[in-house]
């Protein structure tokens, strides 16, 4: 009897997380599909001026409205998507490149390399990320690059901490000593052998990563210190429509749940890698 | 062993560094294997057999000592050069589950073993991977399959196979058989022992598994706490072993000896950690013959017995030896 | 037998895996009080599988599919969850192999046990103390008081282990199932566990299930012997039987790798349990095999020795 039922609760739960796993992808999906083909459908100029069409609310021509200046809204949060989404995920690649370099690095060859790696990293994770953020960008100015060094930077501990965790116990497997008892060269080992085994992790964090990095793009763009006005870019269209927010509440809603939709599809997809890796590895 | 030895190990010292104690996991150890020798070594769980073939192979750092293969001192050696000298000796680890990435298709390991030491490349690779599979007994045609699609032994094979690949001339079978089930770990055996007829492999078989040893070996090596205790021809270890705790081993090991043999002389005690081993001999604490027993024995707590010839190459690392004895083997 | 402690009857267990393997194929077999019952085999022979199913112990994806268990009359397949938790520990109990997993690493092994005892209604504290000091010394642990405040890693492997056995017995179980309890401790620390669970069999009366890939073990503690392939008893006897006339052909080559001085590896592999197995599952590897072979073989013989074999008769 007991049997029955905790098989069925399990397959419930299992199902349910399922469930979320799949709204994580569809998410992620359909706003990186919507950001790409949007454009391509949607051809208007996003910095196209209209001052006769200033402030307008939701019409046929301009289906959400247009902003102080007259510009097309659809358009500018269609493209400003692609500018949040872009600079996230190089931000995030250049973090997981060098994190997870240095991280797998350290791990294999341990001794004073990994302890200085370490103690760099401690002082990073030190700081809230948000915080770190803010100081790079209000030192460096405001700007695409310095958004990008602004975001990536403080993502960089994390990467490095969770990649070294793996490389050091990878490092101890059989198969690991087996390739250097062959006579692989150390870089040979690495990448054929430690790094194919520990990057599943990585994987999930870079998803959750994602997901923090389109908050601080838009962070930093909405509080001036990121992508330069007229760029479109979900945080500064957000902060531009916020002062009109009774005359077009659209206009705020909608890159305000681009923001959020984009975060939560990120998590739920990390969550979901995370079951798929514990499935795989498991045994 | 009148041959000149293929590999030569003196006095080999690894300590490794546990929070903040040392552990001493080979304290002083020699060793020595013939050509096409197999050379056993038995022990229980921290004596440091392992880490004795990992030492061999250099995979461990070493604090002392020396190893030579071919005459030629391999301790100095670093880098690439390391590298080319490890091509001859190889490992077989103890689980196949976790000997092989899981994420390398099995004949692309042996590939890359057959190509790291730049002696075929291309097609060449391929055909030797067939060959080498053929060799350990599996079919050329499952190169592309993951190790997860093979069962123990048939990893096990697959991981002698990878070891083949480099050509050695000595191989570490590190508990090669403890993993599997007895009647696929005999057929590894079996495999071993053609493979040295074929090849002329010598190997250090490094086991818990007395009888797997007795009926492998030429010779066996006893370990306790980082440390030789005995080391002797296989008939003459096994007939008349001369240190108190090489015949707790017989005695312990089951199916050996009638019940009534092994109750009179199972050990007290677990085997000590290698953390702080005990002064002098380090089996004192749990010898049968030892200090606890006889009071006036304290020189057992002091001194360090060497490792001294009895005659005919038997040599034994005790104050006392020969004052425990065995009854003749149970005959069945 | 009407002494029985345990009886099991045509036991199939199957997993519900893709595809469904089906571990345990048709066991039946008694346990009598006192009684030393060897069970041996290699791995995914459903040894193990048993041994958790005699505690109602089969965990999903597993499923007991059909059969019946009984614990002194008891059955245990239809038994309530409360009730199956009051046999298990008071009539039958289990050792596992790996102590250091089974205990919890948290708590004191003293307060461990004492959980036991609580759990079984023992109310009064004192006495569970005294209980206590007594089981720790009945399994060998000297200054059983120092020991009891002591944690699982402070402990030695084979010290773990006789904590493990301790806790078993605290209720005074008439079974105790011990699966490899000494597959993880060292030799000689094996052959202290394995006189201490002999010893314990004498003295508290408990009949013993011990299962072990290694035939050596059970020949030292045993006095009855199954043999198990795929999922099925092969060979059943008196320890002195069937080890001195072995009559199955897989027992025969067990015991030359266990024993014998000309040892010969077995071919090939034991067949998969996720397919239908017809006539014997041992005859794609045994060298005796004839035609008879592919109808199923039955477990015929005497009450001291049967065998399911059309080759190897009982002699």
């Amino acid at each position: 009897m007991t049997v029955a039922v905790s098989s069925r609760t399990l397959a419930l739960r299992r199902l349910r997380r399922n469930r979320l796993s799949f709204l994580g992808v569809l998410l992620v999906v359909g706003i990186v599909a919507v950001v790409v083909v949007g454009p391509l459908l949607w051809r208007v100029d996003p910095l196209a001026t209209d001052l006769v069409h200033r402030l307008e609310g939701p019409t046929a021509a301009h289906p959400l409205g247009t902003d102080v200046q007259g510009r097309d809204l659809l358009a500018r949060v269609l493209y400003g998507g692609r500018v949040t989404l872009l600079i996230s995920v190089v931000s995030v690649m250049i973090a997981l490149t060098v994190g997870s370099g240095l991280g797998l690095v350290s791990g294999f060859v341990r001794g004073w390399f990994d302890v200085l790696v370490m103690r760099i990293v401690d002082i990073l994770l030190a700081f809230p990320p948000l915080l770190l953020a803010l100081v790079i960008a209000a030192a460096r100015g405001p700007g695409v690059g310095n958004t990008i060094l602004a975001v990536s930077v403080p993502a960089i501990p994390r990467f490095a901490r969770l990649m070294r965790s793996q490389s050091l116990a990878i490092t101890e497997r059989e198969y690991v000593l087996a390739a250097r008892a062959i006579g692989l060269s150390p870089s040979r080992v690495l990448f054929r052998h430690v790094l194919p085994n520990g990057i599943g992790p990585v994987t999930v964090q870079a998803s959750i990563a994602l997901g923090i990095a389109v908050l601080e793009v838009a962070g930093l763009g909405f509080i001036g210190l990121g992508v330069q006005p007229p760029a479109p870019e979900w945080g500064a269209i957000l902060v531009d429509s916020r002062t009109y927010l009774l005359q077009n509440p659209v206009a705020v809603l909608v890159p305000g749940a681009a923001i959020s939709l984009s975060i939560l599809g990120f998590n739920l997809l990390g969550d979901a890698l995370g079951d798929l890796f514990d499935v795989g590895g498991g045994r | 062993m009148t041959a000149a030895p293929l590999l030569k190990a003196e006095d080999l010292r690894v300590v490794f560094r546990v929070d903040d104690h040392e552990v001493r996991a080979l304290d002083g150890v020699d060793i020595d294997v013939a050509p096409a020798e197999i050379h056993g070594v038995v022990g229980e769980s921290g004596c440091g057999k392992t880490t004795l073939g990992r030492a061999l192979l250099r995979l461990v750092p070493l604090r002392s000592g020396t190893v030579a293969i071919g005459g030629v001192d391999i301790t100095a050696l670093r880098g690439r050069s390391l590298r080319r000298a490890r091509a001859q000796m190889q490992m077989i680890f103890q689980s196949p589950w976790s000997s092989l990435n899981p994420r390398m298709p099995v004949g692309r390991a042996i590939g890359e073993a057959a190509r790291a030491h730049g002696r075929s490349r291309g097609r060449d690779v391929e055909v030797e991977v067939a060959e080498l599979l053929e060799l350990v007994g599996l079919d050329a045609d499952v190169a592309a399959r993951y190790p997860d699609a093979f069962s123990g032994g048939q990893r096990q094979r697959i991981a002698i196979a990878r070891a083949l690949a480099v050509r050695p001339r000595f191989i570490v079978a590190d508990e090669a058989i403890a993993s599997l089930d007895v009647s696929v770990g005999e057929q590894i055996v079996e495999l071993l022992l053609e493979l040295r007829e074929r090849l002329g492999l010598a190997y250090l078989f490094i086991s818990h598994d007395l009888s797997a040893v007795e009926r492998l070996s030429e010779r066996v090596t006893v370990m306790y706490l980082g440390t030789v205790v005995e080391r002797t021809s296989t008939e003459t270890l096994f007939r008349d072993p001369a240190h108190p705790y090489t015949v707790a081993l017989l005695a312990a090991a089951p199916g050996r000896y009638p019940r009534e043999v092994r109750r009179r002389y199972v050990l007290e005690g677990d085997p000590p950690s290698p953390i702080d081993p005990p002064p002098g001999c380090r089996f004192w604490p749990r010898c049968p013959v030892g200090p606890l027993h006889d009071p006036t024995r304290s020189v057992c707590r002091s001194v360090t017995p060497e490792l001294v010839d009895l005659g005919g190459g038997h040599h034994v690392a005790c104050h006392f030896p020969r004052e425990v004895r065995l009854p003749d083997p149970a005959v069945r | 037998m009407t002494d029985a402690v345990l009886e099991v009857r045509d036991l199939h267990v199957e997993f519900a895996t893709d595809p469904p393997v089906r571990a345990v194929r048709g066991v039946g077999f008694t346990l009598a009080a006192g009684e030393r019952l060897g069970i041996v085999g290699e791995s995914g022979c459903g040894k193990s599988v048993t041994a958790t199913a005699l505690l109602g112990l089969v965990d999903p994806p597993g499923r007991i599919v059909e059969g019946s268990i009984r614990v002194r009359g008891k059955e245990l397949l239809s038994a309530a969850a409360a009730d199956l938790r009051a046999i298990r520990g008071s009539e039958i109990a289990m050792v596992f192999q790996d102590p250091m997993s089974s205990l919890n690493p948290v708590a004191r092994i003293g307060r461990q046990i004492e959980d036991v005892l609580t759990y079984h209604g023992w109310q009064d504290r004192g006495s569970r103390r005294r209980r206590v000091a007594e089981l720790l010394r009945l399994v060998g642990l000297p200054d059983p008081d120092r020991r009891a405040r002591a944690y699982p890693h402070e402990l030695s492997g084979g010290m773990r282990q006789r904590v493990m056995i301790a806790m078993a017995l605290a209720n005074e179980p008439a079974v105790l199932v011990a699966d490899e309890p000494t597959t993880a401790l060292d030799v000689t620390v094996e052959a202290q566990i394995l006189l201490l669970l002999e010893d314990l069999t004498a003295r508290t009366g408990a009949a013993i299930v011990l299962i072990s890939h290694d035939l050596r073990v059970v020949a030292e503690v045993c006095d009855r012997v199954l043999v198990f392939y795929a999922g099925r008893i092969v060979e059943e006897g008196s320890v002195d039987e069937v080890f001195a006339r072995p009559a199955h052909p897989y027992t025969r080559a067990l015991l030359e790798l266990a024993f014998g001085r000309d040892r010969r590896a077995i071919p090939g592999a034991p067949p998969d349990l996720s397919s239908m197995i017809t006539g014997c599952a041992y005859a794609p590897r045994c060298s005796r095999r004839i035609a008879a072979c592919s109808d199923d073989p039955v477990l015929e013989g005497r009450d001291s020795h049967r065998v399911a074999c059309w080759v190897g008769a009982v002699r």
